[in-house]
């Protein structure tokens, strides 16, 4: 977000701390230290070298030899480059030194292969090596500042500092450790240099030193040469502006070059430079305009026209609207405020006289505009989206004219133009003393409180005999008689510097306290205090449960995203068609919600980032096909559940239905290979409908749901169109009095399984059930007595038409036996010979169970002649002894 | 021969005929043979009725001596053949133990499931109480009750899917401390877990889709310090009691003071390696105590409560906690993956 070279920051804070503890320091305060990066670490062999003496080369015109001491000897280098002087001090690359190679980096740009900045990506290096150029000995090489990648200047020598020690490791003279902060949004007063200084002042106990502004202003007035209006001040609560007249574009020094490109910005010219380089000094964004491009020598703050076009910086024409704030001059607008200014009013390398800006514009707006218009916002918008001083814009503007006059000449005009319709006055904060303990946990005193916050440039008002206040810092300040509400005496009043937008409550303080004392020194205590009324969460506790069960039934839980994509859903209708689809919209209301890919049914995004992930699932059935069949590709058994939400639109409403669902499939051999199952791979050994149903029988058993209120109807054709016609029901349960629709199982339709890309030849086993449905249907659970008493097995085997359901024959043997048929189980299911054509054989063990007595022959054969008698009568049934 | 010496040489074959039964079958035979009703042995009490009145009490008692030292030889020769049937079974028994088991096919929840059972169980003991929400979601609730009014910069952070303008997935657990608030007064120690969103590209730290569990405490003097404590123990229960957690100023704009919540690094113990990006510390949540003016929002007098709350995301827990390298492992479903979390 910010490179803060500390080179740089010295100059308003001194450092006294290791580059890791400072790190440390700023992190523990919120000034996130992302990396600490150090440059010039691998300048091995790389010197303060001092050019003792300069001759032409004898053979060549373009080239001259230099005698370079390193501090114990001297070295002759070849070089093309006439920049030196006797005396100057430059880095000396001596045998083994590892330097950027900028020929190839020049050649590449010039053949097209890289693109500027040419210090970006992969770079090429090459060896220093003594060598003869030319006829003469060249024993070290004389370096440039791209071949050390601190700039992309390759023309000349870098020129060092004249104070660098001779001998010195480059490192040391140029070396430069550079602290990458990463900065919440509320953090716009830390992006720049003083901005982070003031931190590391408070941090240490110093106060920042600012730079000393002096400009010698002896041209006309400025109001001669330039008004400006402001016709939106909601949007320009501030503009400032000055005039410098005759200055020369070129090359910025080689110092601000280095500080620029240090800070990750690159340098361009320097008027440029300055406006960049005081954005980062002191975080005031300037736009300087050419000023003979101000036509009418007026400046207007407005609101774009509908359909106005400006061409930007950028070379990229956008059309606008009234929404985009312009300043403009009197025919056109020349930049978008805050955001990036325009191509035709830049400054170029004609330009002579400069207008320079620095204004304050509403952070909202342009975070609107920049994040509307552009792909990344530029360094001035990310400045003023989070808010910029108020106060800062003269001090900006002034600061940039200086360095002007300094690096560029030029005539000043004087005065300056500060259009502030309505000043801000500082805010001033009253905080009890008592909301230290309250919210922190911590007693301070007040003379602690005060510090802290005065640390922070705070100005903190004592209370005085007559019942003012006076601020410590400013005297001349006070606030008569403040407010009734303060009239507790353990108050102070708190003035917050401009600068800090975000401290605008109490418990804004409460925050610089906590950070300045130290959050490390904090204690731990613990939530002492009445608990709330502890009340169950049945819905969370249930779907634990249904968890714990199916994995003691083998499966697996999978979790998937609840974002799918039509085309997935569509897959799911595979074997649809209009008779189904009569079907589904037919009079069967509680399978209303199986008709999935209907678009008017789905909740859609409007901005997905794929159609992969683009609608909210309306089944989780999708998914566990997706899951099965990549899966597959690795496992061969996958026996899976899903506990998720299925999002189902509701009419009149605003949110849709968040229903909790749950899912099951199931598919592979029954048991893995093994050597006790070598046939896993044949058909009868893989899972089928029966797990599956088995499954849920499980399921429901453990739910304290008895088998007897469990109704597996067939799926009628159309109803369920996911599923195989024939292998599938819908699940009701029977509860007092009520069927409830639970959901539904079966196997997977195979033109459905082929659009998963699962082999249509398979049995896919899949479920879906209503978690919502089932968890009103749970009853006490009430303990049955165990008797020691003998208990009777009997079985029967009856014949019956193939037609007739066994679950029927099943319930109705239940139904007759009463209470003292506790178990029926069906253990034979046979047809074929002697069992007649259309008939199957089915044989049950019953389990007759005493309730308080020994049951007699007689009670147990009256029941099963009564059973018998009634398959017989109702059924058509025949006994098989 | 007397009667007696005939008893003594039956004996004598008796036994010497028993030391040579090798099965249980020849051991019935021989008992039949010599201690049978129609036995030797009983032989020579039948033949009693020829003996004198005074020798018949005699050769009673050398019949019963005989019979006695026959039963007495015939149990140890039982007992003998009985364990050479059972070592022999034994060893027909044998298996190769090396041989695989039997496979019983057992499943498992998923390991999002298990850290989110984690975390809740932590804070159920110290009285949180397990909540839910929606995760399609109202901009009121997901941004502008937590003092994210359109335009705010911290937007920004949260990339976010819409589906109109005032309805979205909700890119955070947050919303609910509003929802919860709503409806229940003070004292409150509430836990929600649940699924969020980000309209983010995905990489190995990035997914679109992620879990959050969120907390809030809510009451008379809920403290900074008690932040402190309650996050602290969280930490250590889930990480290790001898953790070292690091509180630091941290920003989000529905809490003031803010904080984040770091431990010292698993893997390098707080030396400085790649996983903790050389900084010693590996973040495990945000928090901070609930900004006054979010409290007033749901109509909570902030002059009189306050409350901490705080969020972090089960994904990173997890991957903090087995070292998983890439986020998008977890809703991939592979069961080769799943299947290592006991």
């Amino acid at each position: 977000m910010i490179k803060v070279p500390l080179s740089w920051l010295k100059d308003y804070v001194d450092i006294t701390l290791s580059p890791e503890e400072l790190a440390e320091g700023l992190t523990l305060r919120g000034l996130e230290v992302g990396a600490i990066i150090k440059t010039g670490t691998g300048w091995d062999k790389v010197v303060v070298g001092l050019v003792e003496s300069i001759e032409k080369h004898p053979n060549a015109d373009r080239l001259v030899v230099l005698q370079v001491n390193d501090g114990s000897r001297s070295y002759q280098v070849v070089t093309g480059a006439f920049n030196l002087k006797e005396g100057d001090k430059i880095p000396l690359a001596l045998e083994g030194a590892r330097l950027i190679d900028g020929h190839k980096l020049i050649d590449e740009e010039a053949a097209g292969k890289r693109i500027r900045p040419l210090l970006a990506g992969e770079l090429p290096y090459f060896s220093v090596r003594p060598g003869k150029m030319r006829g003469l000995e060249s024993q070290a090489v004389a370096v440039a500042a791209l071949e050390l990648g601190v700039s992309e200047e390759f023309e000349g020598i870098l020129v060092l500092d004249p104070t660098a020690p001779v001998g010195a490791p480059l490192v040391e003279v140029l070396g430069e450790t550079i602290l990458d902060l990463e900065l919440s949004p509320n953090l716009g007063r830390v992006l720049s240099m003083i901005g982070v200084a003031r931190e590391v002042a408070a941090m240490t106990g110093q106060k920042v030193r600012w730079p000393e502004i002096t400009i010698q202003e002896d041209g006309p007035s400025v109001s001669e040469k330039l008004s400006v209006q402001i016709d939106a001040s909601d949007l320009c609560p501030r503009f400032s502006a000055m005039i410098i007249e005759g200055v020369e574009i070129k090359p910025s020094p080689a110092w601000m070059q280095r500080r620029l490109s240090a800070a990750g910005m690159r340098p361009i010219s320097n008027i440029v430079d300055i406006t960049n380089y005081v954005m980062l000094e002191v975080g005031q964004p300037l736009h300087a305009y050419d000023y003979d491009d101000i036509r009418g020598h007026q400046l207007i703050v407005r609101r774009a026209e509908a359909g106005e076009k400006l061409e930007t910086i950028d070379h990229k024409v956008h059309e606008l609207g009234p929404e985009v704030l312009l300043v403009a001059d009197a025919e056109r607008s020349l930049g978008m405020a805050g955001v990036m200014g325009g191509a035709e009013s830049e400054v170029k390398d004609s330009t002579t006289n400069v207008a320079l800006e620095g204004a304050n514009w509403n952070p909202a707006n342009v975070r609107q505009t920049a994040r509307g218009l552009f792909s990344t916002v530029s360094e001035a918008g990310k400045r003023f989206e989070r808010s910029v001083d108020i106060e800062l814009t003269v001090l900006g503007v002034r600061r940039g004219i200086q360095l002007m006059q300094e690096l560029a000449g030029g005539q000043v005009a004087q005065g300056m133009v500060d259009v502030y319709p309505q000043p801000v006055s500082p805010r001033v904060i009253e905080l009890p003393l008592s909301e230290v303990p309250r919210l922190l946990g911590i007693e301070l005193a007040r003379d602690e409180v005060t510090r802290l916050l005065e640390a922070l440039e705070f100005d903190v008002a004592d209370l005085r005999p007559d019942g003012s206040y006076q601020f410590r810092q400013d005297p001349k300040q006070f606030t008569i008689m403040v407010s009734e509400t303060s009239t507790t005496s353990d108050a102070l009043l708190v003035r917050v510097p401009t600068y800090r937008n975000d401290v605008t409550i109490k418990a804004d303080l409460i925050e610089e306290i906590a950070r300045m004392y130290g959050y490390d020194k904090i204690p731990e205590t613990r939530l002492r205090g009445e608990l709330t009324a502890q009340t169950p969460n049945r819905s969370w506790q249930f779907e634990d449960r249904l968890r714990d069960i199916l994995t003691s039934c083998g499966l697996d839980e999978v979790i998937t995203y609840p974002l799918v994509s039509l085309a997935n859903l569509q897959k799911l209708h595979s074997a649809v068609d209009e008779n189904h689809r009569a079907a589904a919209n037919g009079t069967r209301p509680h399978l209303q919600h199986l008709n999935w890919s209907d678009p008017a049914h789905l909740l859609r995004l409007a901005n997905p980032l794929s159609v992969e992930h683009e609608v909210m699932r309306p089944t989780l059935l999708a998914s566990s096909l997706e899951t099965v069949a990549e899966n597959r590709r690795f496992v061969e058994r996958v026996a899976i559940f899903e506990i998720g939400k299925v999002y189902l639109p509701q009419e009149g409403q605003t949110l849709p239905q968040e229903r909790h669902t749950l899912s099951l499939a199931l598919v592979g051999p029954r048991q893995p290979l093994s050597r006790f199952n070598p046939k896993a791979a044949d058909p009868a050994e893989r899972l089928d409908f029966f797990d599956l149903k088995g499954t849920v029988e499980s399921l429901m058993e453990r739910l304290n749901l008895p088998l007897a209120a469990l109704e597996f109807e067939p799926v009628a054709p159309g109803d369920a169109p996911v599923l195989h016609p024939g292998r599938a029901a819908h699940l009701w349960v029977r509860w007092e009095g009520q069927r409830h629709y639970i959901g539904f199982l079966g196997e997977v339709h195979p033109k459905v399984a082929d659009a998963f890309n699962l082999d249509p030849l398979e049995r896919v086993g899949v479920a879906e059930i209503n978690i919502e449905a089932l968890l009103p249907l749970q009853k006490r659970e009430l303990y049955q007595t165990v008797t020691r008493l003998p208990v009777v097995t009997q079985d029967l085997a009856i014949v019956v038409s193939d037609e007739t359901p066994a679950g029927q024959v099943q319930a109705m043997i239940r139904e007759t036996g009463g209470k003292l048929l506790t178990e029926v189980t069906l253990f034979d299911l046979y047809r074929g010979k002697p069992i007649p054509e259309g008939k199957k054989s089915l044989a049950f063990r019953l389990v007759f169970y005493p309730q308080d007595k020994t049951l007699t022959e007689e009670e147990v054969s009256r029941l099963r002649q009564r059973i018998e008698g009634r398959l017989v009568r109702e059924l058509g049934a025949e006994t098989r002894g | 021969m007397t009667i007696t010496d005939q008893i003594a040489s039956m004996q004598e074959r008796a036994l010497s005929e028993l030391d040579r039964i090798d099965d249980l079958v020849g051991l019935d035979e021989w008992r039949l043979k010599y201690l049978g009703k129609k036995g030797e042995l009983t032989g020579f009490l039948r033949g009693m009725g020829g003996l004198a009145a005074e020798e018949r009490p005699v050769v009673g008692q050398v019949v019963n001596t005989a019979r006695r030292a026959l039963e007495e030889a015939d149990g140890g020769r039982l007992a003998i053949l009985q364990a050479q049937v059972l070592t022999k079974r034994l060893a027909a028994d044998r298996v190769d133990v090396t041989l695989p088991g039997r496979p019983v096919e057992t499943g498992r929840v998923h390991v999002i499931t298990r850290t989110v059972r984690e975390i809740v169980a932590t804070f159920q003991a110290m009285g949180f109480q397990v909540m839910e929400g929606p995760e399609v979601e109202l901009d009121f609730y997901n941004f502008q009750q937590l003092n994210m009014p359109p335009g705010h910069p911290a937007r920004s952070m949260h990339d976010t899917f819409y589906f109109s303008e005032s309805v979205l997935l909700r890119t955070h657990t947050s919303p609910n401390q509003i929802r919860v608030m709503e409806k229940q007064a003070p004292p409150i120690r509430v836990i929600v877990p649940g699924k969020t969103y980000r309209s983010e590209a995905t990489d190995a730290t990035h997914e679109f889709m992620f879990y959050q569990c969120e907390g809030i405490a809510v009451d008379r003097n809920i403290t900074l310090a008690d932040l402190h404590g309650t996050l602290a123990d969280f930490a250590r229960s889930l990480f290790g009691t001898d953790r070292k957690v690091r509180f630091r100023c941290d920003y989000f704009p529905y809490v003031e003071p803010g904080v984040d919540v770091s431990i010292d690094c698993l893997v390098c113990g707080g030396v400085g390696c790649r996983s903790c990006k050389y900084t010693g510390w590996l973040e495990i949540m945000g928090a901070g105590m609930i900004h006054p003016q979010v409290l007033s929002n749901v109509g909570i007098d902030p002059e009189e409560y306050s409350g901490f709350a705080f969020g972090m995301g089960p994904e990173r827990i997890s991957m903090l906690k087995y070292a998983i390298d890439d986020i998008r492992q977890f809703y991939r479903n592979d069961l080769r993956f799943l299947s290592q979390f006991a």
